[in-house]
Parts: structure tokens; C-alpha cells; sequence
């Protein structure tokens, strides 16, 4: 600290914003990409906007009044995000758009995402498998006005509303909560008599929903979830979760960070702007592979 | 006599309104969704309407003594994580039982009320500001705890904190604990509002404080204890919602402040202080819940949800300021009403 | 202020023909008839309670008359609201100041009817500078760095000529000022007489209210004296005297005997107090006041508004800390932390505004009664409710109160009534020292007598009892003796045989007196 006194940091200073730091996913991804840029010799702070435009746009000011050279960002909204990137980018910042993608190109220097559509589809498949491809089901939606959630629900449907034996009775928006999703599906196993499976947007929903089956006192109802974290990676260990999907946030982090390092010293990252990476599905069968958001094995 | 009789009708019916709204709400949603009226519902629909219930019901006593409570929320998460830290773990690599878990989140909770109650009195901070502050720090302080994640697990992985798990998921004669502690508490604080002197001071500090005072109540020490006593209800919803989960979250309770003082006023009680009951919160909570829990059966969609909240909130508050303009317009013919059942002047 | 009157005659600007004022079914005013002149101080006069306000207020248009009619250079004026005065020329200085005390004095002046540019935007220029005018008008010139301060940095008595000027600068024909010297020093004082004097010259119509006698007869030029809700006595400059005055307020004649009963004989002190004193915002609001009162005796505190009475009772009360002085009770010191010590000790209040200090109008009138001693009917933590309805039911009848049931709102009862309601609350104390601030202020007469009559019954079982008044009346009627109090301090002690009516106004007001 002393010796930061007197020669000051000549570092490039990375920012990284995320939602939130109270979500083990977004905190994954924030932890990944500082320690990279550590690695790769920047100075870093990271800060959360809480889903919220606003805050996002000073934390942007802020960045760029601190003379930040990189900027990685999980974006608070596909359109009310736009403006804030393009300050950023006029300032100069090389802007790294990770996890959630904006609805103007040219401004980022990459939007680095993981394939939300494909991750449904994958669960929703696996969903369908371990159901015998057949029985009513229940479905809890992430915040309704989040665009991640829309994705996810589209490609859910686009593989289970092919199967005419596979029925929805109910969805209920359980706002990402798994305190509310708890609640809800109490109440909606009460609404409907038979219900054989619960799709959810998020682990944390998914993991409200065991909690009200197991309260419930039901047993081989088949539950999955959306993100691989780790609570739901244990869970599917002791089989209270069916499936999830691992949206590789960890190595989309590090991929960000790398190109920035790469535009810093060439000019160029080398890649096309959209970038999208897979998510992987994640069972019983594979569970041990997975840790924190990154596949180990 | 006619219509004194009524005069006497319309004032009764204004007044159980919450009942009534109540009541026609069971019946609709019974006729519109076949498995309302269940046994096993009806129970699950208490066990939701206790976590509101609860906090609506400490609430209750701040409001009526002139006050609010906007910490709620985040002492219930702060309660839920400091129980779920201690339980996984605790001091020094030492995992606590349930009981020593459970006695100090409970004690950090009336620890924040005890700070919003001095902050209030002895400060002379406005309540609505001293209580924002608290909803800020208690939250952050959840979050510090674990550095933003959850305590998973809470049962332990050898099943040794099942007690804690108890809190929320066991039953006593069919019924759920959460809704046990939900009469259990809101039945003595009922007593304690209408038959003690701390009750009847209560609604004297909230009613006209001044005079209050000159009567020689301890203004200061009634207002602090209404705030510690919201806290502890807040704390105990903490912590059953934690034992329900069995995993225990920083960002747990968030806007539940709002449900509860909808609750309370659903029931009458006017935020100015003074005039209200324990038992009208007990029914508000019950007119939220039973809405909440009925528009899910029917799947009607959340944002649909949220405005029918608002619309039957606003409605309530109408009604109430009906019930008193017709009150004080109807109490000539009320008092002759009395006057001719035989009650003379004394 | 359109033309000024040439003629020596001064004519009749406005006339309040027959007013009838009704509060449910008491009767505030009775078809009072009252002429307004003008270029002349109209004074009227009369005790609390006679009516003097409710007649204000309906002139000022806060309120509306039950029957009559107000005529105003020849048309009948229809005032539903306080602006349907200001836009007729009447203007109301009340005498509980409106100045708002987080605005300047230009906001203060033009608050509610300000001046603007371009239909949105307030033109705080002109407001200054006709702000500045008013304020010259009315000799208190004042420089435009000292209009950007807060009222509340003001004294009392700027604030009073700030809210002259709000009405001046409005262009008052009539201008209406209740009891405007009951907080003003001397010297303030004399500043507004003379205010008073220029715009008698400059064609204004003055409505004077005021208690302090030689006030009136220094400035009055017509008298209307009213008591009971009714005009007891006109008279013009010269007619009038002090005797006048007094003989018709108080409905005797001043020499005449008012002792009704055998007063008591000195008895050994129940409370003691010794060079008591208390400040408000810096100023010494009660000055070393010493006094002590016997068991079973009435001591009255005769003071005008503003001679820190209520402000003695409040520090006994325990309601607000003294800097110094003893206070014994039976011999034993009472420390004056709090209003629960004192109650303990045996002193209990009841205070002068019942609507902002003593009821608590959600409860009950049973609840409102045995507020104060609920510990009393604990039983293992609760109220036993038989025995709070058998004692509330007691202390009801004790003080006379006539209500169909006592679990009624309080609200439901009269003024009297929920007076003595607020006494019943204090005597189920059993107190040793009961405290009374304007023990009937706004009650009605029967229910006056009803608590006069308690009151000596109590102390003729050995209560003592202080109360303080502003009434000659009520201080002939019940106290054994009397204290004068006049800007904090103790001025004369009378005993009641000593007593008259003169004498009291005169040491109530000494430092005016001298110079009037």
C-alpha cells in the first residue's frame, strides 16, 4: 500500500458491472473476469447496478470519469443499456458486453453470450426425456419483463409444445425468487390434482419448487432449472433436481477479458462481435464435472 | 326508530367490510377454481398468510402508536441469514445448534428495532426516515454475512439441525406451525392491546401524544417497545421462512414491508395512529393472502395480480374514510339509539 | 383607501346585522348587532369566551354565521371563505400569529396571492420591493438583506408587524387585529400604536379585541363591550371609562361584594415553591417565581396572555425542566424531570387547550378517564375492566359529567363535558396538588358551574388546588388568593376579601400601565 503511495498505479484500470453481487452466477462471472485482469496485469473494480438502468448509467459515468480503458458489462436491459455503452465507447472504452446482449451492434467490441435459447431447448428436452414424454406440468417464469426470461420460456416451449402428451396447466412468474416460487407452487400443486414436472427459469425457482414438493410430502416429481449453480449442482447430486443448464459464465468472463487484453496490444480482438457459446446440460450422470460455473473435468 | 335501526346497519356493515371482502372473496374463488376449498388449500393458504400476517401484526402496534416500520423486510432477511450463518457456519469453524441459532437472530432483530425505537425517540428522527435507514443497514449487513451468497443446507448434512427445520414445516393437529404461531401471537397481542394498560397507552401515545404525556405515560419507552416488537415478529418470519427453504437467502423479504402495512390498513387501521386493531390486520393479511394465493390457482398473470392488489388497497383506504365521514353524521341518531335502549344518563 | 374621508363624522363602512352563531346547540353569539367605522379604532371587548372571536371569524369569513347578515357600503356580503374577505378589504391579524416561519418576509407578506410574471413564475422582485413599502408604511423599515431571513429568525414582535404588513399590502379597508399586544414588549408596543394612529388617518376601518384596559381607552374611539354572546353596552370616546368597562363585562358593579363563602384560614403549606424559572427560545418565560399554597387551599393566577402562566404550570407539571428552583411537596423536594415523577409525587395538570393536550379523541370516554391510572386496575398485567368502569363510572359522576354512556367517543361530548372529563382523569390520581390552566376556557356556563362547584368541594376536603385565569370572574369566584403574574414574574398578591377588579388589571399589566 505504502509503495501505491508514492509511485502511483499505472495500470489500465478494468470496470466490471454485473446485476448483482448477491447471485452466485453474476458473482462467478464478476470474480472470473477481475481475476483474469489481474492475471493479465490491470487494475480492476467491480460494481453492481441491480438491474437497474439508472444506477447503471453512473456506475458507466463513473467508469469513465476514472479513465477506465475496459469496460465489461452484464447489461441491465437490451435497449435501455444502449446509451450508456455508446457514452462509453465515445469515451474511448473498449466495452465488452457478457451474458446479456444489447439491441444495437457497433458499439461493443464484443457481446460475448452464452446460447440461452439452446440451454432451454437442451433442458426442456431432457425435461421431456425424464417425463416419458408425457403428463401435466408446471411452469415458473423468471421476472417477466427480463428479456433472459422470455428467451428461456420460448425455447422451453419450442421443444415441449411439439409433444401433444406433454400439457402446461399453469405458469406463474416467481420473479427469479425462491422464497416466492416456494409459495407459488404450494399453491399451484393445490390448484392442479396431478403434476408430474416443473420447469423453471432459474436454479433458484427450481430449488423453491423442491422445497414445496418436498413440503408437500410428494415424491418422483421431476424438476430442473436453468444457470448450473452450484446449490443446484448439489441438488441434482442428491436427487432432488432432475437437470439443470450450466451457462459457462466463468468462461465467458475469461474470454472477454482475453480479447480485451488482445484489443489493448493489436488493435483488433480477432473475432466477430457476436459471440455465442453453448451452455451445457448438467445430470446426475455428470454432476461431479461442474463447479462454480465451469466445467472442471 | 326505523332509521335509527338503519343507520345502526350501515355503520356494522362499513365496519366488518374487511369480512365481508373476505368472505366474497372465499366464495368466488371457490365457485371459480375447483380445489380452493380444500382442507389441505385452506392450510397451505394460512401458512402464506402467516408470514404476512406476522410481520402485519407487529406492524399493527407501531402504527397505532403513531408510527411505521419500513425495516420489516430486511430484519427478516438480516434473521434468516444471521440463523443460516450460525447453523452451517458459525463462530470460529463452530457450527451452532438450533436453539442458540435461533435466541441470537431473534436477539439481533430486536436489536435493529431497539435502534429504530431510540433513533425515533430520543433522536427525534422521523419514523418513515429512521426506519428506511434500518431497511438499508439490515440489508446490507445480510449481505455482508456472506458476502452476497445463501446458506444452503440448513438442515446439516447429518440431519443434526432438524430442530431448526421444525420452526416452519411441522405440523400440530393438521395444521402447519407457521399458522400456530400466526394465532398464537396474533391472539395475545390482541389481549395485550385491549386488556393491558401498556395496550391502552398504545393507542393513547398514537391518538394524542401531548395528552398522553400529561397522563403520565412513559411516551418514549411505549414507542421504543412497539418498534423492538416489530422487529422480533420480523425476525421470527425470517426465520421461518429459512427453516422452510432450509437454505437461507440475504435478499429474502424484500418489499415485504409494503405487504404488511397494506395488511394493516386493509384492517382499518389509520396510519395517522390510534384508531385500528390487531385482529382487522389479522383479516387485511388474510384479504392479501386469499387473493394472492386464488388469482395463482386461477393463473391469472402477475402483472394482472399487481394492479388488482393496488385496486382493492385503494378501495379499503375509500371506505375507511367513508365509514368515519358517516360515523360523525350518523352519531346524533346513534346516541338517541342508545339513549332509547334504556342506557340513561348517568 | 380610494378616497379619504373629508367630513368630521365618520361614517359606517360595515354593519354585522343580527348574527346568531350556533356550535351544535350551543349558542356562541346571539343577534348581535356591531357597526364598523371608519378612520377609527372600533374596540370590543369582553371575557373569554363572550363571543369576541366567533364574531371575528365570522367577519374574516373562516366561518359561517347561523343568522344575519354582513352589509358592507351598502351590499350584503356573502363570505364563504377567508378570501371572499381579503377580496372585500378585511383583513384579520390573529392572535395566534400565521407567520410562516421558513419562509422571508416577502413570502410571508405575499403568501398565497403571489406576484407573478407571465402567469407561472413568481416575481420576487416586485414582491420585495412592495414588501419593503408596506413594511415603511408601517414605521418598521427594513433592509432587503434583512427580508431574505427566515420569520422564525424574527422576534415576536417583528413577526406581528410582518403580518401587519401582509394586511396592508393587500389594501385593507378593514383591518382586524386580535389581541395583537399579547406578546409584544413595550417598546413594540408603542411602535404598533403608532402604526394604528396612520392608518386611523389614512381612511382605515380598525376592529381592536384586546383584554388590557388601558390599551383600549388610550386608542378607542367606539366600544362595544359583549358578554355571554350578547351586546351588553356601546359607548363612544369620552363616554367611556374604566369602570364602564368593567362594570359591563363582568356584569356588576367592581365594588360590589363577590365572596360567596368563608374562605379558609392559612394552613400549613402543602406546596412550596421557591424562585422557579424557566426559559423559552432564550427569553425568561417564568423569572424566579416563589409562592406556596396551603392543604385545602384555592390559589388563583390572574395573567394576561404571554405572562408565563401556562408556561409555570407546565414547568410544575413536569412538562418542561426549569433552570432553577426548589419545589417541595408536604416537605419532601419533587424533582420536575418528567410529567410520570410528578404525577407519582401527587401534582397533576389538567392544561388549557383540551382538544391539543388533554383528550385522546379515538378513545373511548371511560378509556379517556382512566388513562392516567390504569396501573391502579392491574391485575397480573391486566386491566381488570369492572373495576375500571366502576371507578371511571365514580369520577363521572363525581365531576357532574352528563354523558348516555361512557363508552361513547369523547368526541361525542360538549365542550364542558370533555373538560370534565379531563378533570376526572386528574382526580383519579388522588392528587395532593391539582393544576388547572384555564380551567373553563370555552365551557358554557352551566357546565362553569358545575366545575366551580366541584372544585370547592374538593378543596373543601383538603385538595389544593392552583388554577390560572384571564378571567376577573372566575378568579373573584374561586380562589382564597390571588397571584398576579405579568412578564414571567409574580406583580401582586391579593386575598379574596382584598380583591377588585381594578387592581387586578392593573398589576397584571404594570409596565403599560405606567406608561398609558
Amino acid at each position: 500500500m505504502l509503495a501505491g503511495c508514492r509511485a502511483p498505479d499505472r495500470r489500465l484500470l478494468v470496470v466490471v458491472l454485473v446485476p448483482s453481487q448477491d447471485n452466485p452466477f453474476f458473482k462467478a462471472e464478476a470474480d472470473a473476469a477481475a481475476a483474469r485482469a489481474l492475471e493479465l496485469g490491470y487494475r480492476v473494480r467491480v460494481d453492481a447496478h441491480n438491474d437497474d438502468a439508472y444506477r447503471q448509467d453512473n456506475l458507466v459515468d463513473a467508469a469513465i470519469a476514472s479513465n477506465a480503458a475496459v469496460l465489461i458489462l452484464d447489461n441491465a436491459g437490451a435497449d435501455s443499456s444502449v446509451s450508456a455503452v455508446r457514452r462509453a465507447a465515445r469515451a474511448g472504452i473498449k466495452c465488452f458486453l457478457i451474458d446479456r446482449a444489447i439491441n444495437v451492434t457497433g458499439l461493443a467490441k464484443a457481446q460475448i453470450l452464452s446460447d440461452n435459447d439452446q440451454g432451454a431447448q437442451l433442458v426442456a428436452a431432457e425435461f421431456a426425456r425424464a417425463l416419458g414424454r408425457k403428463g401435466d406440468y408446471v411452469e415458473l417464469l423468471g421476472r417477466e419483463s427480463d428479456t433472459n426470461a422470455r428467451v428461456r420460456t420460448k425455447g422451453f416451449h419450442a421443444v415441449l409444445d411439439t409433444l401433444p402428451r406433454m400439457k402446461m396447466v399453469s405458469a406463474q412468474s416467481a420473479n427469479w425468487s425462491q422464497a416466492e416460487a416456494f409459495s407459488k407452487t404450494e399453491t399451484m400443486l393445490q390448484a392442479h390434482g396431478e403434476i408430474f414436472g416443473i420447469i423453471a427459469g432459474n436454479d433458484t425457482m427450481a430449488l423453491g419448487a423442491a422445497a414445496a414438493v418436498k413440503s408437500a410430502g410428494l415424491k418422483g416429481i421431476v424438476i430442473v432449472g436453468f444457470d448450473g449453480s452450484p446449490d443446484a449442482i448439489a441438488a441434482i447430486s442428491s436427487g432432488e433436481l432432475e437437470a439443470t443448464t450450466l451457462q459457462p459464465a466463468v468462461l465467458i468472463s475469461r474470454l472477454a477479458m482475453d480479447e480485451a487484453d488482445q484489443m489493448i496490444k493489436t488493435g483488433t480482438t480477432g473475432k466477430p462481435e457476436l459471440q455465442i457459446i453453448p451452455c451445457e446440460l448438467v445430470t446426475k450422470a455428470n454432476a461431479g464435472a461442474y463447479r462454480n460455473f465451469e466445467r472442471i473435468q | 326508530m326505523r332509521k335509527i335501526g338503519w343507520a345502526d346497519a350501515v355503520l356494522l356493515l362499513l365496519k366488518l367490510r374487511a369480512v365481508l371482502v373476505l368472505v366474497a372473496l372465499l366464495i368466488l374463488f371457490s365457485v371459480l377454481t375447483p380445489n380452493f376449498l380444500t382442507a389441505n388449500n385452506l392450510s397451505i393458504l394460512a401458512k402464506h398468510v402467516a408470514i404476512s400476517a406476522l410481520l402485519a401484526v407487529g406492524m399493527t402496534f407501531v402504527v397505532l402508536a403513531g408510527g411505521i416500520d419500513l425495516s420489516v423486510g430486511s430484519v427478516a432477511g438480516l434473521s434468516g441469514m444471521v440463523a443460516g450463518g450460525l447453523l452451517t457456519v458459525g463462530f470460529y469453524g463452530h457450527a451452532s445448534g438450533a436453539a442458540v441459532a435461533v435466541l441470537i437472530a431473534l436477539l439481533v432483530s430486536c436489536l435493529v428495532g431497539l435502534l429504530n425505537g431510540v433513533m425515533v425517540t430520543r433522536l427525534g428522527v422521523a419514523p418513515f426516515i429512521a426506519t428506511l435507514g434500518t431497511l438499508y443497514i439490515a440489508r446490507g449487513a445480510a449481505l455482508l454475512l456472506s458476502h452476497g451468497a445463501a446458506f444452503p443446507n440448513l438442515g446439516g448434512s447429518t440431519g443434526q439441525n432438524s430442530g431448526f427445520l421444525r420452526i416452519g414445516q411441522s405440523f400440530l393437529f393438521g395444521i402447519p406451525s407457521p399458522v400456530w404461531m400466526m394465532a398464537l401471537i396474533a391472539a395475545i397481542t390482541a389481549l395485550i392491546a385491549r386488556r393491558t394498560p401498556f395496550g391502552r397507552h398504545v393507542y393513547a401515545v398514537g391518538g394524542n401524544e401531548r395528552a398522553a404525556r400529561l397522563s403520565g405515560i412513559q411516551v418514549e419507552r411505549v414507542r421504543i417497545i412497539t418498534y423492538v416488537f416489530s422487529s422480533l415478529c420480523a425476525g421470527l418470519v425470517g426465520l421461518v421462512i429459512a427453516s422452510q427453504l432450509e437454505s437461507a437467502h440475504p435478499a429474502t423479504g424484500e418489499s415485504f414491508e409494503l405487504n404488511a402495512i397494506a395488511a394493516v390498513v386493509l384492517g382499518g387501521t389509520s396510519l395517522m395512529g390510534g384508531r385500528g386493531s390487531i385482529g382487522g390486520s389479522l383479516i387485511g393479511a388474510f384479504v392479501i393472502g386469499v387473493l394472492a394465493d386464488g388469482l395463482v390457482m386461477m393463473g391469472v398473470s402477475e402483472f394482472w395480480q399487481i394492479v388488482i392488489k393496488g385496486v382493492v388497497i385503494v378501495l379499503a383506504v375509500t371506505v375507511d374514510q367513508l365509514q368515519l365521514r358517516l360515523q360523525t353524521r350518523l352519531m346524533p341518531a346513534l346516541l338517541i339509539s342508545r339513549a332509547s335502549l334504556g342506557k340513561v344518563k348517568i | 383607501m380610494t378616497a379619504t374621508p373629508q367630513d368630521s363624522s365618520p361614517q359606517i363602512v360595515l354593519e354585522a346585522l343580527g348574527m346568531t352563531k350556533m356550535y351544535g346547540a350551543q349558542i356562541a353569539l346571539k343577534d348581535v348587532t356591531f357597526r364598523v367605522r371608519r378612520c377609527a379604532v372600533n374596540v370590543l371587548i369582553g371575557e373569554n369566551g363572550a363571543g369576541k372571536s366567533t364574531l371575528m371569524r365570522l367577519l374574516a369569513g373562516a366561518e359561517q354565521a347561523s343568522a344575519g347578515e354582513i352589509v358592507m357600503d351598502g351590499h350584503v356580503l356573502h363570505l364563504r371563505s377567508p378570501r371572499d374577505a381579503a377580496a372585500a378589504g378585511i383583513e384579520i391579524v390573529h392572535q395566534e400569529l400565521s407567520v410562516l416561519d421558513n419562509l422571508n418576509v416577502a413570502e410571508n407578506i405575499f403568501a398565497g396571492r403571489e406576484l407573478v410574471h407571465a402567469g407561472i413564475l413568481v416575481d420576487q422582485v416586485n414582491e420585495e420591493e412592495r414588501s419593503g413599502r408596506a413594511l415603511s408604511n408601517i414605521g418598521m423599515p427594513m433592509d432587503v438583506q434583512a427580508m431574505q431571513f427566515p420569520a422564525d429568525k424574527l422576534s415576536l414582535g417583528c413577526r406581528q408587524l410582518v403580518e401587519l404588513a401582509r394586511s396592508l399590502a393587500h389594501q385593507a379597508k378593514i383591518l382586524i387585529l386580535d389581541e395583537p399586544t399579547s406578546a409584544l414588549s413595550s417598546a413594540e408596543s408603542s411602535v404598533l400604536f403608532r402604526v394604528i394612529e396612520d392608518l386611523k388617518s389614512r381612511g382605515v376601518a380598525i376592529i381592536y379585541i384586546s383584554h388590557r384596559l388601558h390599551e383600549l381607552l388610550y386608542l378607542g374611539d367606539y366600544f362595544t363591550v359583549l358578554r355571554d354572546g350578547r351586546v351588553v353596552g356601546e359607548g363612544k370616546r369620552g363616554q367611556v371609562d374604566r369602570t364602564w368597562i368593567v362594570e359591563r363585562m363582568s356584569g356588576r358593579s367592581p365594588g360590589a361584594a363577590v365572596a360567596t363563602r368563608i374562605r379558609l384560614q392559612p394552613t400549613e403549606p402543602v406546596l412550596e415553591v421557591a424562585n422557579l424559572s424557566s426559559h423559552q427560545q432564550g427569553r425568561p418565560a417564568v423569572n424566579g417565581v416563589s409562592f406556596s399554597i396551603g392543604k385545602g387551599e384555592v390559589v388563583g393566577i390572574y395573567g394576561l396572555l404571554g405572562s408565563g402562566r401556562t408556561e409555570l404550570m407546565e414547568a410544575l407539571a413536569g412538562l418542561r425542566k426549569p433552570e432553577t428552583g426548589v419545589v417541595k411537596l408536604c416537605g419532601n423536594r419533587v424533582t420536575l424531570d418528567n410529567v410520570a415523577t410528578t404525577i407519582r409525587a401527587g401534582i397533576t395538570l389538567a392544561p388549557e387547550d383540551r382538544q391539543k393536550d388533554g383528550l385522546v379523541p379515538d378513545l373511548s370516554i371511560r378509556e379517556n378517564i382512566s388513562l392516567a391510572s390504569l396501573t391502579e386496575f392491574s391485575r397480573h398485567g391486566f386491566l381488570a375492566r369492572g373495576d375500571e368502569a366502576a371507578r371511571a363510572k365514580e369520577s363521572a359522576a363525581q365531576v357532574q359529567i352528563s354523558a348516555f354512556d361512557l363508552e361513547l367517543p369523547v368526541t361525542t361530548l360538549s365542550g364542558g363535558n370533555q373538560q370534565k372529563v379531563v378533570l376526572a382523569r386528574c382526580l383519579m390520581r388522588r392528587p395532593f396538588v391539582l393544576l388547572l390552566d384555564e380551567p373553563t376556557r370555552g365551557v358554557d356556563v352551566r357546565a362553569k358551574a358545575d366545575i366551580y362547584a366541584v372544585l370547592r368541594e374538593l378543596a373543601e376536603k383538603g385538595l389544593s388546588i392552583l388554577f390560572t385565569s384571564s378571567e376577573m370572574e372566575e378568579t373573584h369566584l374561586l380562589a382564597d388568593r390571588v397571584l398576579v403574574m405579568a412578564r414571567g414574574s409574580i406583580s401582586a398578591e391579593f386575598a379574596a376579601a382584598a380583591l377588585t377588579d381594578e387592581a387586578l388589571f392593573a398589576a397584571a399589566s404594570p409596565a403599560l400601565e405606567a406608561q398609558a
